[in-house]
């Protein structure tokens, strides 16, 4: 056989069989995620979070908030951390080397002096310029680190370096917690007294176009902007049907930027967060549980199912292109950093099942699909695409994704109900329908563009450093794991048609 | 501005089973953000005879303070969203210099805060959960004090 | 059979069946989710609705003058006369007497004093507890738990054996809600359940329980010696923080047998507990132990010396200034700065400039910190 043969064989039902795999685990997982949904449903929440929230019982947590150049809002972002409800806080807002006034302003605004403060410095990070306290007893909660830049990592360890709590979480300012949100995060750190519970997160849902009144979302809208009422679908989706199943498989690898809470010691022993990735938050969970995998130690990390936190996700195509341009570097970083976990038993499930899942669904999707199509295009020059398969074998495919869509949207209906409003849903509903077209191509284009920025980067070394998470507000949900169903589709779509041209 | 629409006088809740005899139009400003709590304070203190004014958060109250001549008393909780109880008491006594009596509401185990909230001169705390008497009892003597 | 026929098509027909069953379905999706969120909205609004009307009315009577009360009282039976069930069909009435427990829980967590009886009086007076303690024997486990926390929340005492026969469920939620549940009624009495207590209670439990009993009068809960024996760490863990809430001096020597635990959690609260309950001879029992023991231990036992420490300690920590990494460095100066001269301890690791400079670094710290908010 000639050698041109084989390789169409190999693309052909390469193709084929990746796609009816993709096909499968998102069912599986799917399905799981429902059942799981169904058993929260019954279960009601009594513990009632606001009254112990006041007390000084509760257990003590450093909040860590890093800022660069963000002069305009830093004023009004800080004191929206100080209406967090919750007694036994400390807040640490570091100053990343900003260029602009944001220190000064600070200063002025919460009457900070310079104090002498002795910085153990655990993790190497770049140099502490000054610690600042307010002589107003009502900010007692409140310490400013100024540093050197050194990007958004490096900032957070050094607000490791100098948290005092036992727990620490991390947040983007712009954020808006829900009012019992810390609570509900430190409890699973509390509740499970035979696995060491080293980190939690929630789930995150998109403020665009919701009331926001003191830090506190006060109506819940359908965004009104196209594109972010898309990535409200896709963030439900995502978080209903994605990540519910792998914590339940204690599999999560990521645990998002926006908020999440870890054990302190676990993060500095760990190392603390890697300032040569540009996907820092997924980076720590995997190095997290690696180190205690390593050290075989019981171990969990939790996820919260309601939602606790809404960020404001973009609404031009540009920045949502740097978005997922990053998502998918810091997601390849991730990886290969981490290789000797691929189909390491000695990992366990994160070896076996979530690891495989991220190199073969969430770094190799994008490129199939691309592959895909550049076949399809072949194909049809050369005449050998037979179009009535390949349309039916499309509709099958975007029904599928728009089946998955919908699912979870129904999910919402029955379990969290947060659109409330008698359109609401009819909106999401549509959003749906225009998906594919006019979001999911554009996603998979940014995330090919930063497969090959990092290609091309590959000889120098794996990054410098990228300072991009503080300059734009909305990089949150680090990756998407069913977004890119309707993208296989369309792959299935290709190569069955293609088979059928053999016949 | 933004807050005007916000205040909510409590002689025109719809409870019309009350009565609106004013005690020498003695106002009581209440900023809470918990809304029941909110209510059950007012209903008790409108039952008294005094008029409410009610703030659902410190922004609301910071902004009456500023655009209104001062409430005859005050009463605040300390965890608010945009402003605290504390940051209130500062300004009722820092900025406005006035002497009215304040009494801030607090949740169990939070003395420390209510310790900071006497520094800055409040006259006196309610724990929450509050009981309608102890309330009406401790207004009563501040207004005669 | 449908399947025969279906193999006997050829692809093409097999493929445009499959497409159209997959439109169908994903239209049915569709409209599936459209209806059920509008439907589940009008309920919403209408059990809001009634939510309303009976917070109102509640809210009325609770302020009413005394003299009214009463009267309103029968008036409220009146106006909901579905709760004694004349008229309406059951599913709807359980639900209408659901919203009145529920509201009344709402309210209960604002009030305390003559407020508080009121609603327990309203509680027994619609007979509100039949319906909680219907839930209590369900075999389903939320909703026991939901007839647990009523009946507790609401202080009815009648069922409380049976509460009490929960505190061991195999159940998670069901134990845990039971635990709670005898404390809100009974106080420390109700923490009698320690002793037989198998499964472990975990932290935040023990936080949730030690919160509730700050909010109740100080009386000192008898059996902790017993239960500083128990097998159950966590159960030793609780009773070493009972020990040191209500400050039983008598167990020290107890509390000192636990220093030596196999368990490090136990040893961790143990050294704690001596903040507040010591004698003379701790301190130096302190020091020696401090030897002998790890890293996370050492911690909790420098954080204990902060407020114990005295000249006699003043050597012990010298020594091991020198020679130790820099979280417990700091412990032990904060501890020598407050007995003795700063420029004394610069003195002492004057032979090391490295340390020398964090010992400046935070002598200044500590320095600076009594200052700020004075």
């Amino acid at each position: 056989m000639c050698w041109e043969l084989w390789f169409f064989y190999f693309f052909t039902y390469g193709i084929l069989i990746y796609s009816i795999m993709l096909i499968c685990i998102y069912l599986l997982i799917g399905i799981y995620s429902v059942y799981e949904n169904i058993n929260h449903m019954r279960k009601h929440e009594f513990t009632d979070y606001s009254m112990v929230a006041s007390s000084s019982v509760v257990p003590a947590i450093s909040i860590l908030a890093p800022a660069y150049n963000e002069s305009a809002s830093i004023v009004e972002n800080v004191r929206s951390l100080f209406s967090i409800y919750y007694n036994n806080l400390e807040l640490i807002v570091i100053n990343d080397g900003s260029k602009d006034d944001s220190l000064q302003k600070l200063i002025d605004a919460y009457h900070l002096v310079k104090v002498p403060y002795f910085v153990n410095e655990r993790i190497a990070t770049k140099p502490v310029r000054g610690v600042y306290k307010s002589t107003n007893a009502a900010y007692k909660k409140l310490t400013v680190v100024d540093k050197y830049n050194g990007g958004k990592a490096d900032a957070l360890n050094v607000g490791l370096n100098i948290a005092t709590k036992k727990y620490v979480t991390c947040i983007d300012v712009d954020c808006v917690l829900e009012q019992d949100a810390l609570l509900r995060m430190v409890k699973p750190f509390m509740s499970s007294p035979d696995k060491h519970v080293i980190a939690a997160g929630g789930v995150i849902r998109v403020a665009n176009s919701c009331e926001v009144r003191g830090g506190k979302i006060t109506k819940v809208h359908v965004p009104k902007n196209m594109l972010a009422r898309i990535q409200t679908v896709e963030y439900i989706r995502s978080f209903l049907l994605g990540r519910m199943a792998w914590s339940k498989l204690n599999g999560l690898l990521i645990i998002s930027g926006a908020f999440g809470m870890f054990d302190k010691e676990i993060a500095i022993d760990a190392g603390g967060y890697d300032t040569k990735t540009v996907g820092e938050d997924m980076e720590l969970i995997v190095r997290m549980r690696l180190y205690m995998e390593d050290a075989k130690r019981p171990y969990a990390v939790r996820y919260i199912s309601d939602p606790l936190c809404w960020t404001e996700v973009p609404t031009s195509y540009r920045v949502l292109w740097r978005q997922r341009d990053r998502w998918m570097r810091g997601t390849v970083e991730t990886l290969w950093t981490h290789k000797k976990m691929f189909f390491n038993r000695k990992y366990g499930v994160l070896g076996l099942f979530s690891y495989p899942y991220w190199v073969f669904f969430e770094f190799l999707a994008p490129i199939v699909e691309l592959l895909g199509w550049v076949f399809l295009i072949v194909y049809a020059v050369l005449g050998m695409v037979i179009w009535k398969f390949y349309f039916l074998l499309l509709i099958f495919i975007v029904s599928f994704g728009y089946l998955f869509s919908a699912s979870s949207i129904l999910i919402e209906t029955f379990t969290f109900r947060q659109y409330k409003e008698k359109r609401d849903v009819l909106k999401l509903l549509l959003a749906v329908l225009y998906e594919p077209v006019i979001f999911h191509l554009y996603v998979v284009a940014a995330a090919i563009r930063g497969i090959l920025k990092i290609l091309l980067k590959s000889e120098t070394g794996w990054g410098e450093m990228t300072r991009g998470g503080f300059a734009k507000k909305n990089e949150s949900v680090k990756s998407d794991e069913n977004q890119k169903l309707q993208t296989e589709t369309e792959e299935t779509a290709n190569h069955v048609k293609e088979e059928n041209h053999e016949k | 501005m933004a807050y005007l629409d916000n205040y909510v006088n409590g002689n025109n809740n719809k409870q019309n089973l009350l009565n609106h005899t004013k005690i020498n139009g003695m106002k009581i400003l209440i900023a809470e953000d918990e809304k029941m709590t909110l209510k059950m304070l007012s209903m008790k203190l409108q039952k008294d005879g005094y008029e409410v004014i009610q703030a659902e958060d410190g922004g609301v109250a910071m902004d009456y303070l500023e655009k209104n001549a001062c409430p005859d008393l005050v009463i605040t909780d300390i965890m608010m969203p945009f402003y605290s109880g504390l940051e209130v008491v500062e300004k009722i006594r820092k900025d406005l210099k006035s002497k009215i009596p304040i009494i801030v509401l607090s949740a169990m185990g939070q003395e420390d805060s209510v310790e900071e909230a006497f520094k800055l001169g409040a006259d006196d705390y309610i724990t929450k959960p509050f009981s309608p008497i102890e309330l009406s009892s401790r207004v009563k003597r501040l207004f005669n004090a | 059979m449908l399947l025969l026929i279906l193999v006997r098509w050829d692809l093409e027909a097999q493929l445009i069946f499959f497409a159209i069953l997959f439109i169908g379905a994903v239209s049915a999706i569709f409209f599936i989710a459209y209806f059920s969120s509008l439907l589940m909205q009008k309920k919403e609004d209408a059990i809001l609705e009634k939510r309303d009307e009976r917070e109102s009315l509640l809210l009325t009577i609770l302020f009413e003058e005394n003299s009214e009360k009463d009267d309103l009282l029968v008036g409220f039976k009146e106006f909901n006369i579905d709760v004694k069930g004349n008229g309406l069909r059951k599913g709807k009435r359980k639900m209408l007497r659901q919203i009145m427990i529920d509201e009344i829980l709402k309210m209960k967590k604002n009030l305390s004093g003559a407020g508080l009886e009121d609603l327990y009086k309203l509680y027994e007076e619609l007979r509100l507890y039949k319906d909680s303690y219907k839930k209590l024997t369900n075999n389903h486990f939320q909703l026991m738990v939901m007839g647990i926390r009523e009946l507790s929340e609401m202080n009815h005492k009648v069922y409380y054996r049976s509460i009490y026969r929960c505190t061991n469920h195999v159940q998670e939620d069901v134990r845990i809600e039971a635990q709670l549940a005898i404390v809100r009624l009974f106080g420390v009495k109700g923490l009698r359940f320690l002793s037989r207590v198998t499964y472990t209670i975990s932290e935040w439990q023990q936080m949730t329980l030690l919160y509730l009993l700050t909010n109740m009068k100080n009386e000192r809960p008898v059996d902790i010696e017993r239960w500083l024996d128990s097998k159950n760490d966590s159960v030793v863990i609780f009773s070493l923080r009972l020990a040191d809430k209500y400050n039983c001096f008598e167990l020290l020597e107890k509390i000192g047998h636990c220093l030596y635990h196999p368990n490090e959690t136990v040893k961790i609260q143990a050294v704690l507990c001596l903040k507040n309950i010591y004698n003379e001879n701790t301190e130096l029992e302190l020091l020696a132990y401090y030897q002998v023991v790890s890293k996370r231990v050492q911690i909790a036992v420098l954080e204990v010396l902060k407020s114990l420490a005295t000249q006699d300690s003043v050597f012990f920590l010298y020594k091991y200034l020198v020679s130790c990494e820099l979280e417990i460095r700091f412990s032990i100066v904060r501890i020598l700065n407050g007995l003795c001269e700063g420029i004394d301890i610069i003195r002492a690791v004057e032979k090391e400039p490295e340390i020398k400079e964090s010992v400046i670094q935070m002598l200044e710290q500590i320095n600076n910190e009594k200052l700020q908010y004075n």
